[in-house]
């Protein structure tokens, strides 16, 4: 199926800056409306309050595609209002960052959403090309390392941090904009209904002692990775290499020796 | 024969021609009208054009004594001649006594041309070069011919002296004269900058920079136009964008290159280059009209421009200027500095223009380069260009106790911290400041946590919306409280709060800490022994300095704390700014050469042992600069090493009251 016939919708939501709290647009959403410029037809869709479109018009800012607001009541599950509209509009992409920055923060929704859609999620994506067969995405992994994985649409992609950085919004085209209206599906959220918010205490830290003497010293603290010890081990069996799991963790303490 | 040529030929040529400039000059103003209104009342800037010449332009043109006794002779000598020529040759009206008029007239224009020859031998390489290497010669040949042909016309010499094929040759030289001085004045060569010029310097954007005014201040952008007309934009786009009597200024250059003598970024071989600048808008907006003379350049190109040749820059009226006409690479090399714009000799607003396509490129495009972008999320999150908490704006005071607004609701002078509170090199200078204010007696307060950004560095972004928006945040929180004056080091904040606050409903008495120290020290209030040791040079900040014309406070403040005052080559209206101003460090184009480093260079010639300052960001540029080089010190700084403690600090900070001017 040629990608250009592909339809893709990029989950936005609200963030909140972590020093100021002011609403802005969440990074990591931004980061994947971002990805989702180059992949065929694309709608931007937030499930929550019409009352919102204003902030989210700093995606719409961004001049990529145009941003609708699936309007729900406060105490509705955005998960069953987005699988109900999924049922219903086909989408072969949904892009989602990994974690929402306000609310249960839960990072659940894009799981919950493929698990009820029947779809294949793949995380910490941080590149997608198109091509005849259908997405070649490459996968973030620890240290730097990248995975390829092929996959072919429909399917759920969450954004990681080391995806492109999202375009400036521009405050014109932000202005300009409209926001869609839709109505959404309306089930109570009943486990939400059930939690009790507090904000978070601050725990006192640990003051470092700083031992660098140098500013180059200080530098290399910075910078260098400070993850110690560790093997490459290329076992070439599987008893082998079950044994160095062991040994390892007995050496953590995870695994009582006897 | 000759009898009968010289009555026709002539009059026909000058009736020709000066009809032909004013098909020229309508055509001309027709094409600036396409640019957006701005309405300049028109007699009062008509009147006004002879005055401006005489002082302002006179007075900017004689900084360079060689060309403005130059242009005095050929201006002067051409305009008197043009009106003698009309009233003798046209209406032949009294040839003997108006004709010996006229001969005078004409020689001393020849005296002129023949200096504007002497320059173009061996021409400065900031002269554009081209149709300008034409001008002294059609200068010479509308004098010389015109002179000669007088002769017998005015009775100096027996009226059938010339055979008529000397005559013919004499009329095809004045008639070459006539084609440059009046058919190019209007419809395109060098001298149209006498007609765009007289008209600019009336109907100037800037109706207070002449007769000694100063107009510095950045114009609000009316951010509700998209909302309210969907096909509106914000900031320049394409020529056609800019106000009308813009267009006017930039057909106006004279392609002197002053600007590019002068730019610290064209300098330091950033792609920037002023009178490149406005050329580039020039050949926009005359495409259709003028692609013979105009769509040539024949100056200067932009340093280091990515391989973009000086003929690649096309366009017109209606097309984007930026990657047609010009790179964006240029206009964010710009560092607002006004060092352009105040060695202009035709009054042009570089700066204006350049932050003008900065906003179509941040507001519209979501272009800003570099760090910009970054920095503008961090305004608009946080209020502070490094994304520093914004509750931690008084951190840099704990120790202090620093008396706040919210508390006292009503001080003398309010301290302005600027964004400077976040930074340790700052904080410094910022201590200093408190010291001082304290040893003087003063009854001060500061705004604290409540203080947010200037503005400064959003608006020179392009940002107008998080200007604006900060701007109405200050204004609103220093409405709620009283005092007598602002006093800031940091010389943008200084600027912005004077010159561009008022527009948005915020009008105020700003000092500069050096005015304000300098009053001090004058007053008697602030003690200084006057024993400063080794040599000092002292560096202006342009937002002092250019932008505010400040510049005897600190240099009498340095004098009385007893200083070896030495001063740089380019300093005052002059100085070479420090390459920290108009987000030049967030958009960080790069060059050949850091423009830090050449001010340092400056300051190394004289062998001064301190570089004094007046301002955060040119403390950190300067600082920056690797060794050997002077030490950079505050004004407060040393004010602080040579303040003579006259009684104890006051403890509470409230001390009897006192006058202050």
């Amino acid at each position: 199926m040629p990608l250009s016939q592909l339809t893709t919708h990029t989950l936005l939501s609200l963030g909140k800056h972590p020093l100021s709290g002011r609403t802005r647009r969440a990074e990591q959403d931004a980061k994947a409306f971002e990805l989702a410029a180059k992949l065929g037809q694309c709608l931007g869709l937030h499930a929550g309050n019409y009352q919102d479109a204003d902030a989210l018009k700093s995606f719409a800012g961004m001049s990529i595609a145009p941003v609708c607001i699936l309007e729900i009541e406060q105490s509705a599950d955005p998960v069953a209002a987005l699988s109900a509209y999924f049922k219903q509009t086909k989408s072969d992409i949904i892009l989602t960052g990994s974690q929402a920055e306000r609310g249960e923060s839960s990072g659940m929704l894009p799981y919950l959403l493929a698990k009820s859609l029947d779809l294949p999620v793949i995380n910490q994506v941080c590149e997608v090309e198109q091509t005849e067969a259908g997405l070649n995405i490459t996968q973030a992994l620890p240290r730097g390392a990248r995975r390829a994985i092929s996959v072919k649409p429909p399917c759920i992609l969450i954004i990681d941090e080391s995806a492109p950085e999202a375009r400036q919004t521009a405050y014109g085209a932000a202005m300009r904009a409209e926001v869609g209206k839709l109505q959404g599906y309306n089930e109570t959220d009943t486990d939400a209904a059930s939690f009790n918010f507090e904000d978070a205490s601050k725990k006192p830290k640990r003051m470092k002692k700083i031992k660098a003497k140098t500013a180059a010293d200080r530098f290399k603290a910075a910078t260098v990775s400070q993850a110690k010890g560790g093997q490459v081990i290329e076992p070439k069996t599987s008893q082998e290499g079950a044994e160095a799991i062991l040994k390892l963790l007995k050496e953590e303490g995870l695994v009582k020796t006897n | 024969m000759l009898n009968s040529l010289l009555p026709s030929l002539l009059p026909f040529l000058v009736v020709l021609t000066l009809s032909l400039w004013v098909i020229g000059a309508i055509r001309r103003v027709n094409m600036w009208r396409q640019g957006q209104d701005n309405p300049v009342a028109f007699f009062p800037a008509i009147k006004a054009i002879i005055p401006r010449y005489l002082n302002d332009l006179h007075h900017v043109v004689e900084r360079d004594k060689y060309i403005s006794n130059t242009h005095v002779a050929t201006a002067g000598g051409f305009v008197l001649s043009m009106v003698l020529i009309i009233l003798v040759y046209v209406f032949g009206l009294a040839p003997e006594i108006l004709g010996k008029l006229l001969l005078a007239s004409l020689a001393m224009m020849f005296v002129g041309a023949c200096f504007v020859a002497k320059r173009r031998i061996n021409p400065p390489s900031r002269l554009s070069k081209g149709p300008w290497m034409r001008l002294p010669k059609s200068l010479i040949s509308f004098s010389l011919s015109f002179f000669i042909l007088t002769l017998p016309a005015s009775g100096v010499i027996s009226a059938d002296a010339f055979g008529w094929v000397l005559v013919v040759i004499l009329s095809a030289f004045s008639f070459m004269g006539l084609t440059e001085m009046l058919f190019g004045m209007t419809w395109g060569g060098p001298m149209k900058h006498a007609f765009a010029g007289a008209l600019h310097l009336g109907f100037h954007p800037r109706q207070d920079r002449f007769n000694g005014g100063r107009s510095t201040g950045l114009k609000a952008l009316d951010l509700n136009r998209p909302m309210v007309d969907k096909d509106a934009k914000l900031g320049v786009e394409m020529p056609a964008d800019f106000k009308w009597n813009q267009l006017l200024g930039f057909d106006a250059c004279v392609q002197c290159g002053r600007c590019e003598s002068m730019c610290p970024a064209f300098a330091a071989g950033q792609p920037l280059n002023p009178k490149k600048v406005i050329q580039d808008i020039v050949i926009g907006m005359s495409h259709a009209q003028d692609a013979t003379t105009e769509a040539n350049y024949y100056g200067s190109p932009y340093p280091e421009n990515q391989g973009v040749e000086v003929k690649d820059h096309k366009g017109n009226m209606h097309q984007p200027i930026v990657n047609g006409l010009i790179e964006p690479e240029t206009l964010w090399s710009c560092t607002t500095c006004r060092a352009c714009v105040e060695e202009c000799p035709m009054f042009i607003e570089h700066v204006d223009a350049i932050v003008d396509m900065r906003r179509f490129l941040t507001l519209e495009k979501g272009q800003t380069p570099g760090q910009g972008s970054q920095v503008i999320d961090n305004l608009i999150a946080t209020d502070n260009p490094n994304g520093y908490n914004p509750t931690h704006r008084m951190n840099w005071a704990a120790d202090q106790n620093l008396p706040l607004m919210k508390d006292v609701k009503r001080t003398q002078v309010l301290l302005w911290m600027g964004d400077a509170a976040f930074d340790m090199r700052g904080q410094r200078t910022l201590r200093a400041v408190v010291k001082l204010l304290r040893s003087a007696n003063v009854e001060f307060a500061v705004l604290g946590n409540e203080e947010k950004d200037s503005g400064d560095l959003a608006r020179r972004l392009g940002d107008e919306a998080t200007f604006q928006r900060l701007a109405n945040a200050n204004i609103a929180t220093l409405r709620q409280y009283h005092f007598d004056m602002i006093v800031t080091a940091d010389p943008h904040s200084f600027h912005v709060i004077g010159n561009e606050y008022g527009e948005l409903g915020g009008q105020y008495k700003v000092l500069h800490h050096t005015t304000f120290m300098n009053e001090l020290s004058e007053s008697g209030r602030l003690h200084l022994k006057d024993d400063l040791r080794g040599k000092v040079t002292y560096h202006d900040p342009c937002y002092l300095g250019r932008y505010n014309g400040e510049f005897e406070a600190p240099r009498s403040l340095l004098k009385s704390m007893g200083a070896d005052f030495v001063e740089m080559e380019r300093s005052n209206f002059r100085s070479r700014c420090c390459g920290g101003g108009g987000a030049a460090p967030i958009t960080d184009i790069p060059g050949e050469k850091r423009i830090p480093d050449m001010r340092i260079d400056d300051a190394n010639a004289t062998g001064a042992e301190i570089v004094a300052v007046a301002c955060p960001q040119c403390a950190l540029m300067l600082e920056g600069v690797v060794t050997p080089r002077p030490e950079v010190k505050d004004i407060a700084e040393l004010l602080v090493e040579q303040l003579v403690v006259m009684q104890e600090p006051a403890e509470s900070n409230k001390p009897a009251p006192a006058e202050v001017q």
